[in-house]
């Protein structure tokens, strides 16, 4: 078994990895929902994600991708969707942070 | 590949029975409507929807797939055993009992007999035996799957992806999300047979997390799995199961012991229980422990996803109650 390495035990602070860094609300989230965007697409360079909070403290997190990829992203039924949803609202738990997930096709 | 044709109210109620009934997802069934529900006067069904409904066959259909011997999921207790008539009460005309159809595929109608006993003679190369393999993420730099171009599909048209591929893929996924999560751990790919690949997330972090309650964060971890390899390969087959810190063995386990001491306080007081809602898997492992029981009958009864399971301490009686949906049997 090779162990997987994670970055350090220092779980609280979060590189400031692309520019979204530690002054973001629901960091380990931006960066699950980056990754699921950037693992479920093929135009991955197209993927992006923002951040913005809400009044309610609530934080909302945009995931932009390609329209081509909009498909590939929210799946049938929203299967795939729903399961982003999931998974960024568990990463937004260990941020201490409510959140809630949108899908939206990158702007040209 | 076995086909089972189901009823209900309506197409989605069909669909639900069908899933239950195969303890499946619906990501993996093939279906096709044989009939559209028709509605008569005050919305009483007139005539229920049916459809027919199997697991999606694991090899994709290429222009050699029919004369390939195709191999069927063996899976413990499977749909072929769930279907059998002993428990299925013949109810008034409309009923909703499930009839499983065997053998109905279409080209592969014929390979069905000899299934069996081709079963090793299989020619895609999934059959390569490896030892499980491990994945380490890379620290530094975000490293997601390479995209293929449109040559690599061209190439790969031809051929069913090795099934030692899919899990690397499905591993690799799973290093990057635990890295980006902080989450230490092992990922190790427990089993590969037929079109299953199994793997497991293993260490001392908590994993909690990325569990869920009821495990369902961990569905969502296996469902992107499957869909990122399915991304990275266009002709993916395999089924992904995911399990972290053995958790799904100690669901089944609590799950199993829970509906034996259900089952015994039925008996003792000789009236049904209906359990919590469930999904459709657990609610199979409540069927399967509680079949062999003697003088206990299951079933199950609501809509998806509040569907959930009915102790009872004897067979279901059609006693004139207009919820047709409800005398779906799982089993």
């Amino acid at each position: 078994m090779v162990d997987y390495d994670s970055s350090s035990e220092s779980n609280e602070t979060i590189q400031a990895g692309e520019g979204d860094g530690a002054t973001t609300g629901a960091p380990t989230a931006l960066r699950v929902l980056d990754y699921l965007g950037a693992s479920l697409t093929q135009r991955s360079d197209r993927v992006s994600v923002s951040e913005t909070i809400e009044g309610s403290g609530k934080v909302k997190l945009t995931l932009h991708v390609d329209k081509s990829d909009m498909g590939r992203v929210i799946g049938r039924h929203g299967k795939i969707a729903g399961a982003i949803r999931a998974v960024v609202r568990a990463a937004a738990a260990k941020d201490g942070c409510d959140a809630f997930i949108e899908i939206v096709e990158a702007s040209n | 590949m076995e086909w089972v044709e189901t009823t209900g109210r309506s197409v989605e109620e069909a669909m639900t029975a069908a899933l239950d009934l195969l303890g499946v997802d619906e990501s993996e069934i093939d279906f096709e409507v044989l009939e559209e529900p028709k509605t008569g006067m005050f919305g009483r069904t007139k005539r229920e929807a049916r459809i027919r409904v199997r697991v999606k066959p694991n090899i994709p259909r290429s222009k050699d797939a029919a004369r390939r011997t195709r191999r069927r999921r063996e899976r413990p207790g499977g749909s072929s055993e769930r279907t059998s008539t002993s428990n299925e009460r013949p109810t008034a005309s409309n009923s909703s009992t499930h009839t499983s159809s065997n053998g109905r595929g279409r080209s592969e109608a014929a390979s069905i007999n000899n299934e069996k006993n081709n079963y090793e003679k299989s020619d895609v190369v999934e059959e390569r035996e490896t030892p499980a393999r491990e994945v380490s993420n890379e620290r530094n730099g975000r490293r997601v799957p390479t995209k293929m171009t449109e040559e690599d599909y061209q190439d790969e048209v031809e051929e069913a992806i090795p099934l030692v591929d899919q899990a690397g893929a499905a591993q690799e996924f799973l290093a990057g999300l635990m890295r980006e999560f902080h989450i230490p751990g092992q990922i190790s790919v427990s089993s590969m047979e037929d079109d299953q690949i199994s793997i497991d997330i293993t260490g001392d972090a908590n994993f909690g997390l990325l569990i869920g309650p009821k495990g369902l964060v961990m569905a969502s971890v296996q469902e992107l799995a499957r869909a990122s390899v399915q991304n990275r390969f266009r002709r993916a087959n395999a089924r992904i199961n995911v399990d972290i810190a053995g958790f799904r063995e100690r669901r089944r386990t609590s799950l199993e012991a829970f509906a034996i001491s259900v089952a015994n306080q039925v008996k003792v007081s000789d009236r049904q229980k209906a359990l919590e809602a469930m999904n459709s898997s657990d609610r199979k492992i409540v069927h399967d422990v509680l079949n062999d029981m003697e003088g206990i009958f299951t079933r199950s009864e609501g809509r998806e996803p509040r569907r959930y399971v009915v102790v009872s301490p004897r067979p279901w009686e059609s006693n004139g109650d207009s919820e047709d949906f409800d005398r779906d049997r799982d089993r």
